[in-house]
């Protein structure tokens, strides 16, 4: 299971928000700061925080806190 | 204080994460700290914001506060402007060769020679212009390009690998011709990192972001040394200490005869090598000092009288040899130079003495022998890049290569007068369609992509489009751009709705990609005269703020509508007679109705 504090941390760093402004209901609909130019930071930030390899549609497609738990979980699965 | 000290630690750290190094930045920003300021800009074909991250990381660890422009995507001639106008201290021009055009690597192979040289052909004539309006910017610094791919022929004689040969040795020689320019580099951060590290293809094919942070941090790490730690540092004095730096073993015990310095056997040879390096960059200026807790005879025997010194005494301008403290050592050799300590460098073995130097004068810059004592003559190589960026001349032998390579970039470069000049070069073509409902889809996605350039902002789904086209009083414009270098697809949209007499601008958007040549201001003369026929007399169009689109709050303006009200948001109004109205020139684009 991801490391939903470091999860939340890595999204509040790169989005420049509160982590604690980060729920379930958090994407790129919710949050300003959050958009395709970010995302892309996103997921260069999370793969060296989890040391997962994201791939290629999720990384581009996974614009939720949601998704990217799921995608998060479902790398550090078969890591 | 504290939180300051953590947050530069964490940015000393090679192995910190971007999370860590954002996080410890935005402790920095907020500190209040008494630093110098700086500006930086950057002008690139590519998207690279994560490149303000890892600039702003090593200017902090330089001492220095800096603000980066990232300009906008591909807009060469208008990002130099922009930031000439605004008197950046630095400008970093950055040509990706493989999106010089849309996968122009794999395109080169099969074209004829002025077809493969047309697109360098034109990025250098931009350059060549933005330069003009930057000579008064501290440096420039023109990047080099490399390949994307891995180079298709063994032997490096494919047509890419000579493409990018030729317009490299055009960048260097464009650097010659122009005072405050200079090239970096970058195809050896692909060689040092390897293509893993440095690109990413996830993001080049979906947002044109080809490089991974560990490029954009060593690109950074680069920057801040071609500047001097963005002008901050100006090294002019390296200072040594003897024992395990000068060579291998300590004289007090092992004496002369002990001395690991044997060009031919390890670990002498390593020593050697390093003495070979302090001596290069002696002769190309450095001053080279001693400070070493010996005693003095010891030092000058070496000196004098060791057959595989390669420093001499007659190359030291400067030495404390003695038993008290470094810091005070430093600080008497400062004095006695007459130079201030930023200039100093200062190399030892002992993991005491660095710290000691590094707490009590943290002005000095200083390395410590590497544990791995192989690793010590690619630190010599760091730290003579330190002092070249200074300025100091580049040996003879590279300047006869320039010579020669500024033949061959001769057949490059371009002159126009003016910016105009060269738009009207470009041989400029706007297809303009009126309610094409083949292109609903794509029209309503431009409305949902474009930020930037876009005034009003208004999302529509393909059905607000298709009932906006079939709509009695609604014009949905769109058009395509072309030039004589290539074909940029449907590029924009605007919409007006009548009202009464009156003709709204209901959306006015365009990708980035072709922004600053006129496009901007062109279609517009066909509204005025689809208005005129309707029997429309005024034309109203307003400018909404969003997060993103800063950079059209003045369109209007620019296009020669008259202001007539600002809202408290931000938003401003435009009216304007449709028979009076004078608009921004752009004859030297072509409107092809159709």
């Amino acid at each position: 299971m991801v490391d939903r504090v470091l999860l939340k941390s890595v999204l509040a760093s790169v989005l420049e928000v509160n982590a604690d402004q980060i729920d379930d209901e958090s994407s790129m609909d919710t949050i300003g700061s959050w958009d395709s130019l970010r995302q892309m930071n996103l997921v260069l930030a999370l793969e060296e925080a989890f040391a997962v390899s994201i791939p290629d549609d999720d990384a581009a497609n996974a614009t939720s806190y949601k998704l990217l738990v799921l995608v998060l979980d479902e790398q550090l699965a078969t890591a | 204080m504290v939180n300051h000290e953590a947050a530069l630690a964490v940015l000393r750290r090679d192995d910190a994460s971007m999370a860590e190094v954002m996080r410890a930045l935005t402790e920095l920003d907020r500190a209040e700290l008494n630093l110098r300021r700086q500006r930086i800009g950057i002008a690139a074909n590519i998207t690279l914001d994560l490149l303000a991250l890892y600039l702003r990381r090593h200017a902090y660890l330089a001492g220095v506060r800096l603000e980066v422009h990232t300009g906008s995507y591909d807009n060469l001639l208008d990002d130099v402007q922009t930031c000439s106008a605004r008197g950046v201290d630095h400008l970093l021009v950055i040509p990706f060769f493989d999106n010089l055009q849309a996968s122009w690597e794999a395109r080169i192979e099969g074209l004829s020679e002025a077809a493969r040289q047309a697109p360098m052909h034109d990025y250098l004539a931009r350059l060549e212009l933005g330069l003009i309006s930057a000579s008064h910017l501290g440096n420039v610094f023109l990047c080099g390009a490399h390949a994307w791919h891995a180079a298709a022929a063994f032997d490096g004689a494919d047509a890419c690998s000579e493409g990018l040969a030729e317009f490299n040795a055009a960048l260097r020689e464009t650097a010659t011709r122009h005072a405050n320019a200079r090239f970096i580099d970058l195809a050896d951060i692909v060689a040092t990192l390897g293509r893993q590290q440095a690109f990413d293809a996830r993001f080049y094919y979906r947002g044109k972001a080809p490089y991974r942070p560990a490029f954009m941090n060593e690109l950074a790490r680069r920057v801040g040394l071609a500047t001097r730690g963005f002008g901050g540092a100006f090294h002019k004095v390296l200072v040594l200490d003897c024992d395990n730096t000068l060579w291998g073993g300590v004289i007090g015990e092992d004496g002369i005869a002990g001395l690991q310095l044997d060009p031919h056997s390890y670990p002498g040879n390593i020593f050697w090598t390093v003495q070979q390096q302090v001596c290069a960059l002696e002769r190309q200026g450095v001053l080279v000092c001693l400070c070493s807790k010996n005693d003095e005879a010891d030092v000058e025997q070496a000196l004098a009288g060791h057959e595989h010194m390669v420093l001499r005494g007659e190359h030291v301008v400067a030495r404390r040899v003695n038993w008290n403290d470094k810091p005070g050592n430093l600080e008497a050799l400062a004095a006695e130079l007459n130079l201030g300590l930023e200039s100093f460098v200062f190399v030892d073995d002992s993991a005491f003495e660095v710290e000691a130097v590094r707490t009590r004068l943290p002005m000095v810059r200083v390395f410590q022998v590497p544990q791995r004592l192989t690793d010590y003559p690619a630190m010599m190589r760091e730290i003579a890049a330190l002092f070249l960026a200074g300025g100091l001349n580049a040996p003879d032998a590279s300047r006869t290569r320039q010579y020669r390579q500024l033949a061959a970039a001769a057949s490059l470069r371009a002159g126009f007068a003016s910016q105009q000049d060269y738009l009207r070069s470009l041989g400029l073509k706007v297809r303009l369609q009126r309610d094409a409902t083949e292109q609903i889809g794509r029209i309503a996605e431009l409305t949902n992509k474009s930020n930037q350039f876009n005034l009003t902002t208004r999302r529509l789904m393909p059905g607000d489009v298709a009932r906006l086209m079939q709509a009695e009083g609604a014009t949905v414009y769109s058009f395509a751009v072309s030039d004589r270098l290539a074909e940029h697809g449907l590029t924009g949209v605007l919409i007006t709705e009548d009202e009464g007499d009156a003709v709204l601008v209901h959306t006015f958007l365009m990708s980035c990609r072709v922004i600053g040549r006129g496009v901007e201001f062109s279609v517009w003369k066909r509204v005025l005269d689809d208005a005129r026929s309707r029997g429309k007399t005024v034309l109203r169009a307003a400018y909404v703020p969003s997060a993103k689109n800063a950079q059209v709050a003045d369109f209007f303006d620019r296009l020669g509508l008259p202001l007539t009200a600002q809202g408290d948001d931000g938003s401003r109004h435009y009216q304007a007679e449709v028979a009076q109205v004078q608009l921004a020139d752009s004859n030297w684009v072509e409107i092809i109705d159709g």
